[in-house]
């Protein structure tokens, strides 16, 4: 299977790294680090995704601090993650889950199931970088830091 | 964050960079091989002219024809640059205002906006991980 033919399924990395919406933002923010990836998906008590916490996210949480009043010790992920989460099918192109990404300027992108009508704000199945892609277009291994 | 730190501080030295007229070819080889998400493309005079990212070279590569296209046809050109010795606390500020992931940090001197570092998100990130230990 040629690059350009795969399916966002075929790239996607199949775990998106999460944590509840009552972790303290600094713990978060440890997380992000540690695991240096780009974002977090947030999970209520009923692990349903209801949000995320991206990198760009915390660094502005962190600045606005000096003029908001922020207590750090008991400030949540809920009370600063964004709401609406960037996904796409599992069982598009990759080519085309690339494009959203672009247009979007985003650099990674959430991997959901398709909505039923039954299951609302599910789990992700994984996450899909752009270097992900990139790296299948060119056959390289590729990093993520930087 | 301390109010005190400076961005020379946090910031890491050196800085990958490829000419303006380099195969992108060239240039994907140069992001793998340093394992770096974006590289800045500098001219004949060591001046720092544009910057590369995966992304650039995504939107490239959708575009079509890329392996013969250059460094130059895709770089971002409104690179922002900043001295090393302002607050940290000014540099993130700079870097949230303009929506970007990363600083040029240049000296002036004979080869003004000569690069010596950047600051990046990454480097913020470890730093704030750094003080919430």
């Amino acid at each position: 299977m040629t690059a350009s033919a795969k399916q966002v399924r075929d790239l996607m990395h199949i775990t998106a790294t999460s944590c509840s919406a009552d972790t303290l933002f600094l713990e978060a923010v440890r997380i992000l680090h540690r695991n240096t990836i780009e974002s977090l998906i947030v999970l209520d008590s009923h692990s349903r995704a209801i949000g995320m916490l991206s990198r760009l996210e915390a660094v502005q949480t962190y600045a606005r601090s000096g003029i908001r009043t922020y207590n750090f010790d008991t400030l949540t992920v809920a009370e600063v993650m964004r709401s609406n989460i960037p996904q796409v099918s599992p069982n598009i192109p990759a080519i085309s889950a690339a494009q959203i990404m672009l247009d979007q300027g985003l650099r990674e992108i959430y991997v959901m199931p398709n909505k039923d009508g039954e299951t609302s704000n599910p789990q992700p199945f994984g996450v899909l970088s752009i270097n992900k892609v990139l790296s299948e277009i060119n056959g390289v291994s590729n990093g993520e830091e930087g | 964050m301390g109010s005190t730190k400076l961005v020379r501080d946090i910031m890491h030295r050196g800085v990958i960079t490829c000419w303006v007229d380099e195969p992108l070819i060239d240039v994907v080889h140069r992001l793998n091989e340093y394992n770096i998400n974006a590289l800045f493309v500098l001219d004949e005079s060591g001046r720092a002219e544009g910057v590369i990212s995966q992304t650039d070279l995504a939107r490239a590569h959708v575009e079509g024809n890329w392996q013969k296209r250059t460094a130059e046809e895709i770089m971002t050109t409104d690179i922002v640059t900043i001295s090393g010795d302002i607050p940290l606390e000014a540099g993130i500020q700079i870097m949230l205002d303009n929506r970007i992931h990363r600083l040029l940090i240049v000296q002036g001197g004979l080869t003004p906006n000569r690069p010596v570092g950047v600051l990046s998100l990454s480097d913020v990130m470890r730093e704030m991980a750094k003080e919430t230990e």
